[in-house]
């Protein structure tokens, strides 16, 4: 596994903030993501060729966002096959290069420079298995939570298991694409699955399940608060005005993703009929 | 003598701040603005009392919500200026409140970091001015074409909500269907995108004027505009006009009994 930094996109971690990684079979590769950048994706080839002299067979993208799938350019160059959801894949190329310009401002174009947008290959719809060679490994479509259609990579053999970003820890979860009642559910049927190591899209490596606590408090706090604020005519202004509540003030990055979470949230909130408000409001944790 | 000359200090101190108070955000634009849009000779006051209520650090600069908090002694103000220093349209919206208002809330347009002026002009003729520093990360929100978003209804649509408040008070939210363009947009063919916005909106409801308002094109597409008011407003009516002329209006639906 190649760890992301926990920080905002800068110049200085040229948009390397999530996780990656790959699983070797006896007779092929799998790699876990693309990274944020055509060079990303060209160190990863390297890196994973240090440690293997087998062939890099299949790079599954997790999910559409910059800093899992834009390195997916140098995985084509390389012949890999690159997996991904059907939505997922339309939105990437869809919402793909005005987001990589706006990386660009951020990183700078010395990272940035070669990535193109692409189109993945392989399409996968619904959960499968593949054989790297006496590793079966499943990939398992888990739709219209985080985003459309995530991605999770199970490896049989080890129990290690790639959540992508149905799993933030440490770090504030983002929701441009969320539902996040089903994201809830997605991350119960998560947590029952035989693994032993998890690997979140962001943050550290876990050993058990009592970290999906960041991820879940956090969405189910945005949820309540920007439902509770629609129904009772409360302002976007009045829910940012005060900052982030001290119990989530310590995620990285909270501050840009609550606000951005708040608008994106309410506008779609916005449109919803009263009775469906009230159940996102009283929607409480089971315990 | 360190407590005379810092008797001294403090007195040249007071003596300026009865001249021309300093402006809390340091901008240079400041006296420009406040000539131009509260009046040369207007008497000018800093007001912490008065909540202005925003994000402070902004990413999508086509529509920021505002909320001002109008402190209890100045609900009875006689106008409520919205302003911003680095806008390239500096006033967003002049409003004339008929009753005592406790707030007034809108999504606004910014260009770039700025200063956010909210000025209320009391009983006494003296303006009160909140200002908030916002820091905007993607500039434009005056001059770049705004994200996609689906049109849905016609321009000049009015669609008007009452929530309740504590104690019989109320909130009145008023959205207006209208691409409210700056007239600074260039279009990827060079062509410019001709200002057309909103002008005059007046809310009203069977006891009389409410509020009644000048618009510019620094609110954003589809203007919500959010006010605040001791007691429920009855059978809401809101109307007025664009730059073009159009005339629109729109009535509160009938309570569902």
């Amino acid at each position: 596994m190649f760890p992301g930094s926990q920080n905002a996109l800068t110049p200085d971690n040229g948009a390397n903030i999530a996780n990656t990684g790959f699983i070797v079979g006896s007779r092929e590769v799998l790699a876990i993501e693309a990274g944020p950048t055509h060079r990303y994706g060209q160190e990863m080839l390297a890196a994973i060729r240090s440690v293997t002299d087998l062939p890099v067979r299949y790079a599954v993208i997790t999910h559409r966002h910059p800093d899992h799938s834009f390195g997916l350019g140098a995985f084509v160059d390389a012949g890999v096959d690159v997996l991904m959801h059907p939505a997922e894949a339309a939105g990437l190329v869809r919402e793909g290069p005005a987001l990589l310009d706006l990386m660009t401002t951020l990183v700078g174009a010395e990272w940035t420079e070669g990535t193109s947008i692409e189109a993945p290959s392989l399409m996968v719809e619904e959960d499968r298995l593949v054989d790297l060679g006496e590793r079966p490994v499943d990939i398992l479509v888990l739709e219209g939570g985080h985003t459309e259609g995530d991605l999770v990579v199970h490896d049989r053999t080890s129990g290690v298991t790639f959540f992508g970003d149905l799993l933030f820890i440490d770090r504030a979860a983002t929701v441009p694409h969320a539902d996040i009642g089903v994201w809830l559910t997605h991350l119960d049927r998560l947590e029952t699955l035989p693994w032993t190591k998890g690997v979140p899209g962001h943050g550290p490596v876990l050993e058990d399940p009592a970290p999906f606590a960041d991820t879940r408090d956090w969405i189910r706090f945005l949820r309540r608060r920007v439902a509770d604020a629609v129904r009772t005519g409360e302002s976007p202004a009045e829910i940012l005005d005060p900052g982030v509540p001290t119990p989530y003030a310590g995620l990285v990055e909270v501050g840009p993703t609550f606000s951005r979470a708040v608008l994106q949230l309410y506008r779609r909130y916005e449109t919803m009929d009263p009775a469906a408000l009230d159940a996102l409001v009283d929607q409480q944790p089971p315990d | 003598m360190r407590s005379t000359m810092l008797f001294a200090v403090a007195a040249l101190l007071i003596t300026a701040a009865n001249a021309r108070e300093v402006d809390p955000a340091g901008s240079e634009l400041w006296e420009d603005l406040s000539g131009a849009y509260l009046g040369e000779d207007a008497e000018v006051t800093f007001d912490d009392s008065i909540r202005l209520m925003m994000a402070d650090r902004v990413e999508s600069a086509h529509e920021v919500p505002i909320m001002v908090k109008v402190p209890h002694d100045l609900r009875d103000m006689q106008e409520i200026v919205l302003l911003v220093d680095r806008n390239p349209i500096q006033q967003v919206a002049r409003i004339t409140p008929h009753r005592r208002i406790e707030s007034v809330g809108m999504n606004i347009r910014l260009e770039e970091s700025t200063p956010v002026r909210a000025a209320i002009l009391d009983q006494s003729g003296i303006w009160h001015v909140a200002t908030k520093s916002v820091l905007v990360m993607s500039a434009g929100g005056c001059s770049s074409p705004p994200p996609d978003g689906a049109v849905v209804a016609a321009v000049g649509d009015v669609k008007i909500k009452q929530f309740e408040r504590h104690g019989g008070a109320s909130r009145l939210k008023v959205q207006i269907h209208h691409p409210m363009d700056t007239g600074f947009v260039v279009l990827e063919d060079g062509d410019v995108v001709p200002p057309y916005y909103v002008e005059t909106v007046r809310i009203e409801d069977e006891q009389g004027v409410i509020a009644d308002m000048l618009t510019w094109a620094a609110m954003s597409r589809d203007p919500t505009i959010t006010i605040d008011l001791p007691t429920e407003g009855q059978a809401v009516r809101v109307s007025g006009n664009d730059s073009q002329g159009l005339s629109f209006e729109g009535s509160e639906n009938a309570p569902v009994m």
